[in-house]
């Protein structure tokens, strides 16, 4: 019996996800989207719009205090409860924490200030500093707070009275899985029963965009995407105990940087590879059980290169997994990204189907989609920044 | 926290602060009372309700010992003015551990977990291209590597040649106390040898400055700037921005050991919670803050009356210091305790997401030296404060424990154990 199949009440799993993109709220929206045509082109499409948010929020004078980008990280936060079964009346709050990946402040968050800006201009267009400091306070007086990136935490933890350990990271494509990896690591270390983890991103600014341009990277293949995906992690015992359904359980997760600073790749680098080997010896497998690797599929062209050659390095001359994206759909989630392709990979599991829609261009030289025939049922996450940031998560898929 | 965690000691310390540009002159700063607040230097701040903080003077961006690596002082361009401090201060705490460049430390066991601040653009440049909507230019790409908060990341583990997990956090004031935090836990449970770990924050621009004189949590004591910052007198009223950064480089006991390290410290307890209450109050029982503290002492495996001093939060707002004082007061009781406590804030101004860090490396300090941080700018004690505080004058301690508390906007609280070794 292979180790993804021996169960312990000690697995650390998976009972619900959460989810917003431009697509659609909820998992099963985002997934038909693999059924169906490329609906969406460019990156305006790939924000979420004319979204109501207020149904699908607690608190929902919340949007008023609170950035664009949070309020997506807090209606996925909130269907992922709602997915998992869990609330406030129901966790032990000292035990409960909510593990973020977030974004950084933006341009944007200075909008409030703008006003401010001009009227401390003068008519040959030239700002006076030092007239900002009284003409500023025509902002609201909660501006700062608006931008702050552990917004989604506070104002979540709030609404499932979660109390316990909790983290916020900041490290682009990499935030989520850090984030499970420090929920993760909370859990077995004894301080948690449940961590709520996952991301949230809206780089819709221009300023990103532009800078994502200018690099001359391919913008058509996985733009920038607005959204947000949660995860509920409990102890196998817990949950079973509970009656909550599980979807799958982490088998191992890890993170490593070629330590080279920003837009830093080394393609030919052995720590992004090096990192697959010890994260799938952590989980005791080895490459050959690996049926699908999720990858980031960016199409930013050095960390395309720097993922196939890690997976090349890898599997070598070994039996190839299918190596898929959910970024031909969803766009580059950045910080909300890694996460919901466990429902992805769930629901592959499920149908016996991997979408051949998530095969992106430069993977199409792996295992065929159509060659899909799950046994052990174990898959890979992988997520890579252009800062030269890996992070690996293992996972056995449970039905 | 299980029994089978491994001993995490620190083999390495530096800083940049508004007290000095090293971890030595921070320390002797701080035990001197040294205050160093003034009027904003680096903008026009004179129009402001508050126009003075603690700055950091004279600075330097530090290559020395980078002499063979051109392409890393190269990349040091795209650091901002948090960004340099925080590298100074990791060449310094390399530099003392050891590891700086290459180290006898397995690369992929060595990693860097950093508390780091929101960036902000300058006002001019918000102005002449956002505003103008002239982002298709090439001063879009050194903006987004200057404020992404884990270009120091990934900069630090260059430093050091880590290969492991670059960790970048934010949780407001809570960041790098958080980050310590999380270091130690990376190390302590196996899963590394060798952590840089610390925070690196400027709040001191317009945009922020604007932000915190809106939200009303400044002082304005601008007639007297260097008695401003007054964490539990009974006449505080706001806190004092700051700006600087603190590395300290963690290591697993034995491996420090084997090769020879000195050991400075060690961090023995970690406490960590949520107050899921408001985004900028504390809860008014000291929920969050009394867990934390609490949750810190059980891992460390220690009593409460072990502590002989704690480093609080003590931002000198009034509601914190009376809340963190009330939660010291629950778990620390006076009758039992002889614990003294302290808030170095009144000498290096609210470092913000740098305090977590430099207030735990003066807590470690203050059990390398056995003094007792004094309560600078101390006058008259809020009775509303029922703590054991500190004198005004450095005094000698005879302590093994002390504690360190980190609590941040959104409700994020630390607590942090550090043990004489």
């Amino acid at each position: 019996m292979s180790k993804s199949q021996t169960n312990t009440p000690n697995d650390i799993v998976i009972t619900g996800l959460g989810m917003l993109t431009a697509t659609g709220l909820g998992l099963d929206a985002n997934l038909d989207a693999f059924n169906a045509p490329a609906a969406r082109k460019t990156q305006e499409d790939y924000k979420v719009k004319g979204f109501n948010p207020a149904p699908y929020l607690s608190d929902r004078k919340v949007v008023k205090v609170v950035s664009h980008r949070d309020v997506l990280g807090l209606v996925a936060l909130e269907e992922c409860l709602k997915s998992s079964g869990i609330s406030a009346q129901t966790v032990n709050p000292d035990r409960t924490g909510l593990y973020v990946g977030a974004p950084p402040s933006s341009c944007s968050d200075h909008v409030n200030y703008e006003e401010g800006i001009t009227a401390a201009t003068d008519s040959a267009g030239v700002l006076n500093e030092k007239n900002f400091g009284e003409t500023f306070r025509t902002a609201s007086p909660t501006t700062l707070l608006t931008g702050l990136p552990n917004n989604v935490l506070c104002y979540g933890a709030k609404t499932l009275d979660a109390r316990g350990p909790n983290s916020n990271y900041t490290s682009l494509e990499t935030s989520s899985h850090m984030a499970i990896i420090g929920a993760v690591r909370s859990m077995k270390l004894g301080r948690l029963d449940c961590a709520v983890t996952g991301g949230y991103s809206a780089h819709s600014d221009r300023v990103f965009t532009s800078a994502i341009k200018l690099r001359g990277h391919a913008n058509d293949v996985a733009p920038i995407a607005e959204g947000a995906a949660f995860a509920t992690l409990e102890q196998r015992a817990a949950a079973e105990k509970r009656g909550a359904k599980i979807m799958g359980k982490i088998m191992a997760c890890a993170a490593a940087s070629d330590a080279v600073g920003p837009y830093g790749q080394i393609p030919e680098s052995s720590v992004y590879s090096d990192l697959i080997q010890s994260t799938m010896s952590k989980a005791g497998i080895s490459a050959d059980d690996v049926e699908v690797v999720m990858v980031t599929g960016s199409a930013i062209n050095d960390v395309t290169a720097t993922e196939k050659a890690a997976i090349e390095k890898v599997w070598k001359e070994k039996k190839k997994p299918i190596v898929a994206t959910t970024a031909t759909r969803w766009g580059n989630m950045m910080e909300a990204g890694g996460i919901a392709e466990i429902g992805f990979l769930q629901k592959a599991y499920a149908k016996s189907e991997v979408p051949s829609s998530a095969v992106a261009e430069e993977w199409k030289g792996y295992k065929s989609t159509q060659e899909f025939n799950p046994s052990n049922k174990v898959a890979m996450i992988l997520r890579a920044s252009p800062y030269g940031e890996y992070s690996c998560l293992v996972v056995a898929v449970e039905a | 926290m299980n029994t089978t965690k491994r001993r995490v000691v620190v083999t390495g310390v530096g800083a940049v602060t508004p007290v000095g540009n090293t971890m030595t002159e921070t320390w002797n700063g701080i035990i001197e009372g040294k205050r160093t607040a003034g009027k904003v230097e680096i903008f026009d701040a004179e129009k402001f309700s508050c126009n003075f903080a603690y700055q950091v003077r004279d600075f330097k961006l530090d290559h020395t010992g980078l002499d063979e690596k051109a392409e890393l002082r190269n990349k040091s361009k795209f650091l901002n003015r948090a960004g340099e401090f925080g590298w100074n201060a990791a060449i310094e705490a390399a530099k003392q551990a050891n590891i700086l460049g290459t180290s006898s430390a397995d690369p992929l066991k060595m990693g860097v977990c950093l508390g780091v601040g929101v960036g902000s653009p300058e006002l001019a440049w918000h102005k002449d291209v956002y505003m103008a909507d002239k982002c298709d230019t090439d001063e879009i790409t050194p903006y987004h590597r200057k404020y992404f908060p884990n270009t120091l990341s990934t900069l630090v583990a260059s430093l050091i040649g880590a290969k492991g997990a670059t960790s970048t956090i934010h949780t407001a004031c809570a960041s790098s106390g958080q980050a310590l935090g999380e270091a130690y836990e990376m190390v302590a449970s196996g899963e590394y040898d060798v952590v840089m770990t610390g925070g690196a924050d400027s709040m001191v621009n317009p945009f922020q400055m604007a932000g915190f004189c809106l939200l009303g949590a400044l002082s304005n004591r601008v007639s007297d700037p260097q008695s401003a910052s007054r964490p539990f007198d009974a006449e505080r009223d706001g806190f004092v921005l700051g700006e600087g950064a603190c590395m300290l480089v963690f290591e697993e006991y034995e491996h420090a050991k084997k090769r020879g390290a000195t050991i400075l410290g060690e961090i023995c307890g970690y406490g960590v919670t949520e107050s899921a209450y408001r985004i900028t109050d504390l809860h008014p029982e000291g929920r969050g803050v009394i867990e934390s503290m609490e949750m810190a002492l059980k891992d460390a495996g220690i009593t409460a009356d072990q502590v002989g001093y704690i480093n609080a939060h003590g931002t000198s707002t009034l509601l914190n210091d009376k809340v963190e004082s009330l939660a010291i007061s629950k778990v620390f009781a006076k009758d039992k305790c002889a614990t003294k406590v302290s808030s170095t804030k009144s000498t290096t101004g609210h470092l913000i997401s740098a305090a977590g860090a430099i207030e735990f490396a003066v807590a470690m300090m203050s059990l390398k030296y056995q003094v007792y941080p004094p309560s600078a700018n101390l006058k008259n004690q809020d009775p509303g404060c029922d703590i054991n505080l500190t004198a005004t004058t450095p005094s000698p301690m005879s302590a093994s424990y002390a504690l360190s508390n980190s609590v941040g906007f959104g409700g994020s609280n630390t607590s942090l154990v550090a043990r004489r070794v």
